[in-house]
């Protein structure tokens, strides 16, 4: 086994990639820092240029994956141009992106009751090549719709953010990747007494082209993902309260 | 101001006038109209029978009277201003620059104008006699400026029509009051015997503003065209403004949509040579009918791009409904803005051009402006920490404070019932929508005083707080525990 070098292994993944009919994004595009996510990728490359859809169920979850995809949008902003938010009734507090490496100056809010038109804003952004980023919360979006996102994003090769949050079970869509991200237990920033920490995500790929979907515990901190250490155990928040006082 | 001329108009009995053209009985008749001021009888307006008289405007009526005890006397107060923007507009044909002098002149800008008749001296004719035959006695004279044109008007007897430049030579032979000031300036003109404008040019300019106020140094600079002098046109020049009439009324989108385009391509094309862009479009559809129908398209910045202006109509071309057929498209840019043709590079390139093209789509679709761009503002209360501006602002030096701030943010708050040690502990667990959520982890308290100038409600005190699934809130307790009110509590925004 050990014969067969890491080389080899790397050169055979291309080519199973190029049989399975995989785009790689442009030589130009952003790498956008992923950390340990990057194993599910091809390549190790988070794939810009695609759709992906995020799905949450409650609004804890629907706060957590706006972190999570503020993140990759600052990054994608990085090389310049202009993120745009669209979303019927617009709940981002502008700052609290900052946290997430993006200024929010750099994004275009677009607030937009009707269900039809905001599909049809998101289907022209995708279609503008001076977007770097379009982020649409829309739960109510059909196969047939992001099919029409998706052959608008081949053409330009602009990155779409689907945020669909709903309670309930929600059709299935054409998307790159489909994610979840759930809030987890953050870490004590002081050894030995109860605070939150930075923000740490469960981070679920569920569905990803060309790629492995995975399981992973991540926390945003100092402007990259990084495995969350082990927590140092502590008493649980009540008991130590009622103890003290 | 080289190449410049003006036309000054006087109609020396413009009331009086007036009434003879509705009432042509009265021509030599000697007439006034007369006012009532602090309890007098004073006479407004005379006509040119009653001045040979001796009467003349200002005078108190009963004088008038022993000068002439049939004189006849009419009742009511016309107004000079309103019968002069009525003549005025007629007089849009000669000029688009018509201003109205008060109380009885005109003021119209001729620069390029009387080549067109062939000339001043047959432009000058056709004006001067169009007023004659509209019964209207008149006086006019076209100078370099507007203000020699006044001075000739009612000073010079010849020539009327002064050659560019010699307006100088005329100009210090006029009595003082050829310069439009006010009473108290030539009164202190007079009393000093300073009897011709040559006078005040031999004095030291330095010493005329000190001893006769700035009026007189203007009004002399403007006569003699030393600074500009604009006039107020009374109808404000609409310059982008193309017509289309059709030969066969048009009934078909497709129609409307060539004619649009025809229009925009003449349009667009004027603006591009005239390093204008377009804010603004109106198109107007005159039916055969009489209707009109009318779509407006808005852009955030100044652009002649015709694919660009078509795609934010083409949607809305259904809407237009042709009726019997639409005979005559206009198309008018009332706003628009300079834009040269390096400005795209200095802007941020085509990408920016892109964007604003993308904005202006959305802006058509929708019928509103729906995009914003957050901006930091100086405020500490969350609710005001930020402002939207349009995105045509991109770059701003402010920075956003570095203090953790939640993700999504509610407003308003979302009240909650809480189970909390006091005085400052963080809750224990908190009960938000019949759901209730047992607090793992808490930061706090932080402080946040209301701005009193703003308005009046009470400090609140902000905990980070983190539920045993790891979701974290920003809640808040409003007021103190030891105010007569309650405290409440509310959860303001849910952290990422």
């Amino acid at each position: 086994m050990s014969a067969v070098s890491n080389d080899t292994i790397q050169r055979l993944r291309q080519e199973l990639l190029l049989i399975e009919g995989y785009k790689a994004p442009e030589s130009d595009a952003p790498d956008i820092p992923i950390g340990p996510l990057a194993d599910a990728f091809p390549n190790r490359r988070f794939p810009t240029g695609k759709l992906h859809e995020f799905l949450a169920g409650t609004v804890q979850q629907a706060a957590a994956t706006g972190g999570f995809i503020s993140t990759l949008a600052g990054a994608l902003l990085g090389q310049g141009g202009e993120a745009i938010w669209i979303a019927k009734k617009r709940r981002v507090f502008p700052p609290g992106l900052g946290a997430f490496g993006i200024s929010a100056h750099r994004i275009i809010f677009c607030d937009i009751r009707n269900e039809k038109h905001l599909l049809w804003v998101t289907e022209e952004a995708l279609r503008c090549t001076g977007i770097s980023a379009v982020i649409a919360e829309t739960a109510d979006i059909g196969y047939t719709a992001s099919l029409r996102l998706q052959l608008a994003i081949d053409e330009s090769r602009v990155t779409g953010f689907l945020l669909r949050q709903s309670s309930t079970q929600l059709p299935p869509i054409a998307s790159a990747a489909r994610w979840r991200i759930s809030p987890a237990r953050s870490r004590s920033p002081i050894p030995g007494l109860i605070r939150v920490g930075c923000p740490c995500w469960t981070i679920e790929l569920e569905k990803v082209r060309n790629g492995r979907p995975g399981l992973w515990q991540l926390e945003w901190r100092a402007g990259r993902f990084q495995p969350i250490e082990p927590a140092t155990v502590a008493l649980p928040y009540p008991e130590r309260r009622r103890k003290t006082g | 101001m080289p190449g410049r001329r003006y036309l000054s108009i006087w109609f020396r009995h413009l009331i009086t006038d007036q009434h003879i053209r509705h009432q042509p009985a009265h021509k030599n008749e000697a007439f006034v109209f007369a006012t009532r001021e602090k309890n007098l009888d004073i006479v407004s307006f005379a006509s040119p029978a009653a001045v040979s008289h001796g009467i003349h405007t200002g005078m108190v009526l009963s004088d008038a009277r022993l000068l002439l005890p049939d004189v006849r006397i009419l009742p009511g107060n016309p107004d000079p201003g309103r019968l002069l923007r009525q003549i005025a507009l007629r007089f849009n044909r000669y000029s688009p620059i018509v201003a109205v002098d008060p109380p009885d002149g005109l003021l119209i800008d001729i620069t390029g104008c009387a080549h067109l008749w062939g000339g001043e001296a047959a432009y000058y004719t056709d004006i001067v006699t169009r007023i004659l035959d509209g019964g209207y006695d008149v006086r006019a004279a076209i100078a370099d400026t507007a203000g020699a044109a006044w001075a000739f008007t009612r000073h010079l007897k010849r020539p009327l029509i002064v050659p560019p430049g010699e307006h100088k030579t005329y100009l210090p032979t006029l009595p003082p009051t050829a310069l439009r000031l006010s009473t108290a300036i030539l009164e202190r003109l007079r009393s000093l015997g300073m009897s011709r404008i040559r006078h005040i040019l031999d004095q030291p300019r330095t010493t005329l503003t000190p001893r006769f106020g700035k009026e007189l140094l203007q009004r002399l600079d403007q006569a003699f065209g030393e600074t500009e002098e604009y006039l107020l046109p009374v109808v404000p020049p609409v310059p982008y403004r193309e017509r289309l009439p059709c030969l066969e009324p048009v009934v078909t989108a497709g129609g409307i949509e060539y004619a649009l385009t025809r229009l925009l391509e003449i349009l667009c094309g004027r603006l591009e040579q005239e390093g204008k862009g377009l804010r603004t479009a109106l198109l107007q559809c005159h039916r055969v009918d009489g209707k009109v129908m009318q779509l407006t398209a808005g852009t955030i910045r100044a652009t002649c791009s015709i694919t660009h202006l078509l795609k934010l109509f083409e949607t809305r071309i259904p809407t237009i409904e042709p009726g019997l057929g639409i005979e005559l498209f206009t198309l008018e840019a009332p706003v628009t803005e300079d834009a040269p043709p390096g400005q795209e590079s200095l802007w941020g390139g085509h990408r920016a051009v892109e964007i604003a093209e993308f904005l202006d789509r959305i802006t058509a679709k929708t019928g509103s402006v729906v995009f914003s761009r957050m901006l930091p503002a100086q405020h500490h209360w969350p609710e005001r920490s930020f402002r939207s501006v349009l995105p045509d602002q991109s770059e701003s030096n402010e920075t956003w404070p570095a203090d953790p701030r939640p993700i999504h943010l509610f407003d308003p708050p979302e009240p909650i019932s809480v189970t909390a040690p006091i005085p400052d502990y963080p809750p224990m667990s908190f009960r938000y929508r019949n759901t209730l959520y047992k607090v793992a982890a808490a930061n706090g308290p932080t402080r946040i005083e209301n701005e009193w100038w703003v308005d009046t409600a009470r400090p609140r005190d902000y905990y980070t707080v983190e539920d045993e699934q790891g979701a974290r809130y920003w809640i808040f307790r409003s007021g103190h525990y030891e105010d007569e009110q309650p405290a409440r509590w509310y959860l303001h925004g849910l952290f990422a």
